[in-house]
């Protein structure tokens, strides 16, 4: 991909206008669902025909899911409810 | 009790020790009735929560240097910050390798990082604080959050790229 990216410039003479840093820092803004609607679009036009940076989006992507999802809560020991309810409790503080 | 679950987790998670996670909620809870005035009203009531609950661990927690190698920051964010956050993002893990790893794996593998890089993929991945309320959580500004968690995100994919070596998958 990236020599045909590389030739592509060379017999055009021109760099390509959006260029795969740009892409790469916006792909956290992106992933986390702080991109503007315009830098969300720009990303994922440029992820359809650039295989780099849709990889990298993938692997984020996927470790951010990982964490999200694969991770569990511990479930809260009841004394501790008890033991902030009675601390703040009625005539407490 | 409304946000107990995830305080309480996130306490866990900083300190490794129930006892110590059951202090700091309940210190937590006790400082945020006393100080309620404090609270702006429509801003949001779990992140203020978060924000007390980080203080105290630092106040209490990290002072008692019971977490070994605490990061330099400014060492770290004399690298990372800004300019640095335009570093390539590294995709030589590959997707297959870690979507069958079980929870705990995965957990390790975010316990391994030091603690403030830890803290920012809690809030960021795991609570889904925007970057805004994870810098006001933090006292930090907005690009130290991104660079932070940039920084937090390839040390994370080292860290399962260790394990998924571990467990025979190859790169």
């Amino acid at each position: 991909m990236k020599s045909l990216i590389a030739f592509f410039q060379k017999i055009t003479g021109k760099k390509k206008a959006y260029c795969c840093n740009d892409c790469l820092c916006n792909l956290y803004m992106v992933l986390d669902g702080e991109a503007s609607p315009e830098q969300q679009e720009k990303f994922m036009k440029h992820i359809d025909t650039c295989s780099h940076c849709f990889e990298c989006y993938k692997v984020d992507r996927s470790v951010k899911e990982l964490i999200k999802y694969k991770i569990q809560n511990m479930e809260v020991p009841s004394s501790l409810i008890e033991s902030i309810k009675n601390k703040i409790g009625p005539g407490k503080c | 009790m409304p946000l107990i679950k995830p305080l309480y987790n996130f306490a866990f998670r900083l300190t490794f020790d129930e006892d110590d996670a059951h202090d700091l909620v309940q210190e937590t809870y006790l400082k945020a009735y006393r100080f309620i005035d404090s609270y702006e009203k429509g801003t949001n009531a779990k992140a203020w929560l978060f924000r007390i609950l980080k203080n105290s661990f630092i106040n209490d927690y990290r002072k008692s240097s019971k977490q070994p190698g605490m990061v330099d920051y400014q060492e770290v964010e004399s690298y990372y910050n800004s300019d640095e956050v335009d570093e390539p993002i590294t995709s030589d893990l590959r997707v297959d390798a870690f979507k069958d790893m079980l929870g705990d794996e995965v957990a390790n593998a975010l316990n391994a990082l030091d603690v403030d890089f830890r803290t920012i993929i809690i809030l960021c991945d795991l609570e889904g604080f925007t970057y805004e309320e994870m810098a006001k959580i933090l006292d930090i500004p907005i690009g130290t959050v991104r660079s932070r968690l940039h920084r937090a995100r390839q040390l994370l994919k080292d860290k399962l790229r260790e394990y998924a070596k571990t467990m025979g998958f190859k790169e």
